[in-house]
């Protein structure tokens, strides 16, 4: 291989001097070089801000509950932070949802059980249309704060694959125990509230 | 005072004058204070398909909505009725949308913003390959003569010059055989 190019390197070159003619074209070369670099270093900069920002919406590594505002069907306006002190149930929900069906009276039972104790239940409805949302909501006689997820904004936060999902939210605003499936019993419920129970 | 029958029709005359117009007024009245009541016409299925036409299910991906069989996106076909029946147009239909799902709702990124980026970016980048193309084929097809043409030397000259380099490129060769 050395050979072969010492043996072109020693061909004798006939007319104007080499720099002269092969300079603009190592100018374009350079300059696509440049694009071309530059390109992939703004795209790797999106895809690290993007990672970033994924990073930081992501509980499960911090624990932490992504905090959200939601305004309730009746017009009252709710934010997570202003719950600190007490234990949050945070039900995702929609009325097209079959087992969000099954689960909705246990979650209206145990909101009448557990009112009084410090521990408030969420209902966010998830792609969903208000006029069906309400009636679902007076067929399971729903009484405990719930709105419209407007653009999914929290479902995106919590990284929710689908609905019914349940996220228990502690007094000192931590994740504590999240069901992504339909709740089944009481038992099962109970058990995840206790704990999230204030002291 | 008696009044003779030519002023009892005078005074005909100018009541009718005076109230005829005024009749015709209320009339008018009533006529546009009926018209902004919206008249109750049944939506048609075909009506609200155009629209469903026009957004996708935000639960499924690459399914438009007026082809979806989930309930949530009948639930949306209802209340695209529901909204043709109170009047609404398609862009206050599909805004409603957006602002209840997110632009995904509409199947591309809205012309707007940071989203401006999908949109130009293919088309530069489809550019800058062509631009790329051109010139590398230029460069492949038309080699430029003159610097890097030969010489015109006498046949036997260079073959004397050239002579020890070809009987080492022989050399080289036959080793490969």
């Amino acid at each position: 291989m050395t050979d072969n190019l010492s043996l072109t390197g020693d061909i004798p070159t006939v007319g104007p001097d080499e720099n002269q003619t092969v300079a603009p074209a190592n100018r374009r070369v350079t300059i696509w070089r440049l694009i071309i670099i530059g390109l992939i270093i703004v795209f790797v900069g999106f895809l690290v801000v993007g990672l970033e920002r994924t990073n930081k919406s992501d509980w499960r590594a911090s624990g932490v509950a992504p905090d959200f505002t939601f305004t309730t069907f009746d017009g009252k306006t709710i934010h997570l932070a202003d719950l600190k002190g007490k234990g949050v149930v945070l039900n995702f929900w929609a009325s097209w949802c079959e087992p969000c069906r099954d689960e909705a009276k246990l979650l209206e039972q145990a909101w009448q059980r557990e009112k009084g104790n410090n521990i408030v239940f969420l209902g966010l409805d998830y792609l969903d249309q208000e006029h069906a949302a309400q009636a679902y909501l007076k067929e399971f006689g729903i009484t405990y704060a719930s709105g419209p997820d407007i653009q999914s904004a929290a479902a995106r936060q919590y990284g929710i694959t689908g609905v019914p999902e349940t996220f228990f939210i502690g007094p000192d605003g931590t994740v504590k125990g999240y069901l992504l499936k339909q709740l089944t019993s009481e038992a099962e419920l109970t058990g995840y509230i206790d704990a999230i129970r204030p002291q | 005072m008696q009044l003779k029958i030519s002023h009892w029709l005078f005074l005909c005359l100018l009541v009718a004058i005076f109230l005829v117009p005024a009749q015709v007024r209320l009339v008018h009245a009533q006529t546009t204070q009926q018209t902004p009541v919206p008249q109750q016409t049944p939506v048609t299925e075909d009506q609200i398909n155009v629209i469903a036409r026009e957004l996708w299910c935000p639960l499924c991906s690459g399914v438009r909505l007026d082809a979806c069989e989930l309930k949530a996106c009948d639930q949306m076909r209802q209340e695209i009725g529901l909204k043709l029946a109170a009047g609404d147009d398609l862009e206050a239909i599909k805004t409603y949308f957006v602002a209840q799902y997110g632009p995904q709702v509409l199947g591309e990124p809205p012309r707007a913003g940071f989203n401006w980026l999908a949109w130009i970016l293919p088309f530069v980048v489809l550019l800058a390959g062509a631009l790329f193309l051109v010139m590398r084929g230029r460069k492949l097809l038309f080699v430029k003569p003159g610097p890097t043409a030969l010489p015109t030397v006498g046949p036997t000259v260079a073959s004397n010059q050239d002579e020890p380099y070809v009987r080492r490129l022989e050399e080289e060769l036959k080793r490969y055989d």
